[in-house]
C-alpha cells in the first residue's frame, strides 16, 4: 500500500502510516495509548491544513476516491476522532473520569 | 438588566408523580422479579433499526438478555417483516449465530432443517425416517412483531394488551421521514453492574450536564440566559416522557470544531435550528434555544433526536443488578468528505459524554448496595424519573 498523499499535502506524507486508520475503533484505541505529547505533533500539523484537505477531498465523490486522496480522507478522519483532548486542554488523552475503554465495546459499522 | 432565566414548559398531566422515591426497593430482586413478568413481558419492545435489515429482504439476529432470548427478525422479499424467536424446531438448536444478511430462507447448521421467510418448515433430511412428524406444526415460534417510524418492535406476551399505535400514543403520527434517509455510523455496548432503572435514569434529565460533562462538553447546553439548563419543554405522556435540550447561544467552538463544521451541518456541541424540514414530533416547542429531544419510550428505550442525527440507547436488564447497554446513533448521509468530518467530530464527542454518563452507573450503584441510604430525591428537571417509577408502579399493580 502506497504511503503518499497527494502531492499537494506531501508534507504530511510522515503521518500517513501512524495515523490513516480507517474506522473508529482503531482510531480510538490508538489515540488512547498515547500521551496528550505524542498527540500534539500531528494535531499541530494537521489543525492549520484542514481547510485545504476539506476543499481538495469535497472535489471527489466519496466512493469513487483515488488512493492517494483516500489516504488523505483517512488521516483527516483519524484528526477529527482525535482531536478533541487537545481542544479541551486535557492532560491526557482519555481522562480517568470515563467508563474504562476496555469494557466498552464497539461493533460494526464502529469497527468497519 | 439581569436576564431572567428560561423556565421549563410542563406539559401533561403530573398526579400522582413523586420527587421522593425509595430505590432500595426499586433496585431490589423481589421488584425486578415484579418488572420481569408485569412490564417487560406485557410491553412493546423496542429491538433494532429497521435499517439494520438489508433493504432487499433479508434477516437480523437480536439478543434479548432481559428473557435469555435470540430473534430472528425477517424481512420479505415484499418487505414484511416478522419476528420469530431463533430456535430450530428440531433439538432446539440456535438457528442463526449471530449478525445479519440478505438469505430468507434458513437452514439449521445441526441437522439441516430448512425453514422460510415465513417461518414455515420446508424441507426436512430423510423425513422419511421420523415416524410421527407433521411439518405444519413445526414452523418457527413467531413472536409479536410490529414496525413504528423506522423501528421494530416486539411484544413478549402471549395476547398483547394493545396495540403498538396504542403503546405509542400521542407521538404516533409525529414522526414521519424523520429516520428514514439516515445512515448509522455508531454502535457500542457495554454491561454495567447497575440495576436498569437506575441505568436509565442517568439519561432522562438534563440536571447533570452542567457538571458531569465540564471536561468532555463544557459549555454545549445552557449559556448567559440558561445557567441552570432548565429544558424548555418537559413533558409526560401517558407511558412516555420526552423534553428538549437547550443549546447553549454563547458556545465557543474549539478549533477543530471550526474545521470540523465549516462545510457541513452543526451536529454537536453546536447545533444547526433550522427546524424548517422537522415534523411537529422533533422540537415540538419550536423552541429557538434547541439541541435536541430527549424521549423516554417505555420501559427501556431512550431516544436523542436532533437536527441531523438520532442517537438510540436500549437498557436491558439481565437481572436486577445487571444491565447490557446498547447505543446506536443515525446521522444525515454524508454527500462528501467536508460533511464526513462534522459526523466523526460530532460522534466521538457524543461518545466520550456517553462514558461520562456510564462511569456514574455502577458507582451509584454499588454506593447504594450500602443501604444506608433508602429514598432519592428529584427534582422539577427530573420529571423524567418520577413518571418512569409512576409507570412502573401502574403496570406492577394491575392484575
Amino acid at each position: 500500500m502506497s504511503h503518499h498523499l497527494p502531492p499537494e499535502f506531501s508534507a504530511l506524507d510522515s503521518y500517513t502510516r501512524e495515523w490513516a486508520l480507517t474506522n473508529e475503533k482503531d482510531r480510538h484505541d490508538h489515540l488512547v495509548s498515547l500521551s496528550i505529547d505524542q498527540l500534539k505533533p500531528f494535531y499541530e500539523a494537521m489543525l492549520p491544513q484542514m481547510d485545504a484537505i476539506t476543499k481538495y477531498l469535497n472535489q471527489f465523490s466519496l466512493d469513487a476516491m483515488p488512493a492517494d486522496a483516500k489516504l488523505l480522507f483517512d488521516m483527516a478522519m483519524t484528526f477529527m476522532e482525535s482531536a478533541h483532548p487537545i481542544d479541551l486542554h486535557w492532560k491526557t488523552t482519555d481522562i480517568e473520569d470515563k467508563f474504562p475503554a476496555e469494557r466498552f465495546q464497539f461493533y460494526p459499522p464502529s469497527t468497519v | 438588566m439581569e436576564q431572567k432565566e428560561v423556565e421549563s414548559v410542563i406539559r401533561g398531566d403530573q398526579t400522582g408523580l413523586q420527587d421522593t422515591i425509595n430505590i432500595l426497593e426499586k433496585i431490589s430482586p423481589e421488584y425486578y422479579k415484579k418488572e420481569k413478568e408485569k412490564i417487560f413481558n406485557r410491553s412493546w419492545l423496542s429491538i433494532c433499526h429497521t435499517l439494520d435489515l438489508p433493504e432487499a429482504g433479508g434477516y437480523r439476529v437480536v439478543e434479548v438478555p432481559t428473557f435469555k432470548a435470540s430473534l430472528l427478525i425477517v424481512k420479505d422479499r415484499q418487505g414484511v417483516i416478522r419476528g420469530y424467536h431463533n430456535i430450530c424446531r428440531h433439538r432446539g438448536n440456535k438457528l442463526i449465530r449471530s449478525g445479519s444478511g440478505d438469505k430468507i430462507n434458513f437452514a439449521c447448521g445441526f441437522h439441516g432443517w430448512v425453514f422460510s421467510a415465513q417461518g414455515q418448515l420446508v424441507n426436512v433430511p430423510d423425513e422419511a425416517q421420523f415416524k410421527t412428524l407433521n411439518k405444519d406444526n413445526l414452523g418457527l415460534i413467531p413472536i409479536h412483531t410490529d414496525v413504528w417510524e423506522g423501528f421494530v418492535f416486539v411484544n413478549f406476551d402471549k395476547t398483547p394488551r394493545s396495540t403498538l399505535k396504542e403503546w405509542i400514543g400521542q407521538m404516533y403520527g409525529d414522526f414521519k421521514d424523520y429516520f428514514s434517509g439516515k445512515e448509522k455510523l455508531t454502535r457500542y455496548q457495554v454491561e454495567v453492574n447497575c440495576n436498569w432503572n437506575m441505568a436509565l435514569s442517568a439519561f432522562i434529565e438534563g440536571y447533570h450536564t452542567k457538571y458531569l460533562h465540564k471536561l468532555t462538553a463544557p459549555d454545549y447546553q445552557g449559556g448567559k440566559t440558561n445557567k441552570n439548563r432548565h429544558r424548555p419543554l418537559i413533558e409526560t405522556q401517558e407511558r412516555h416522557t420526552r423534553y428538549s435540550a437547550p443549546r447553549n447561544p454563547d458556545h465557543v467552538a474549539t478549533p477543530a470544531e471550526i474545521a470540523a463544521y465549516k462545510y457541513g451541518k452543526k451536529l454537536t456541541p453546536a447545533f444547526d435550528n433550522d427546524n424548517s424540514h422537522l415534523p411537529p414530533g422533533v422540537n415540538p416547542l419550536r423552541s429557538d434555544i434547541w439541541a435536541f429531544d430527549v424521549i423516554k419510550l417505555f420501559p427501556n428505550l431512550v431516544m436523542l433526536n436532533s437536527n441531523y442525527w438520532h442517537l438510540a440507547i436500549w437498557f436491558w436488564p439481565i437481572d436486577e443488578v445487571r444491565t447490557v447497554i446498547r447505543a446506536e446513533r443515525l446521522f444525515y448521509k454524508a454527500k462528501n468528505a467536508g460533511e464526513c468530518f462534522g459526523q466523526a467530530f460530532s460522534k466521538v464527542r457524543a461518545r466520550e459524554v456517553l462514558r461520562e454518563d456510564l462511569n456514574t452507573l455502577e458507582a451509584t450503584q454499588d454506593a447504594l448496595m450500602s443501604g444506608v441510604m433508602q429514598d432519592i430525591i428529584l427534582s422539577q428537571q427530573e420529571i423524567p424519573i418520577q413518571h418512569h417509577f409512576k409507570v412502573s408502579d401502574d403496570m406492577i399493580g394491575a392484575a
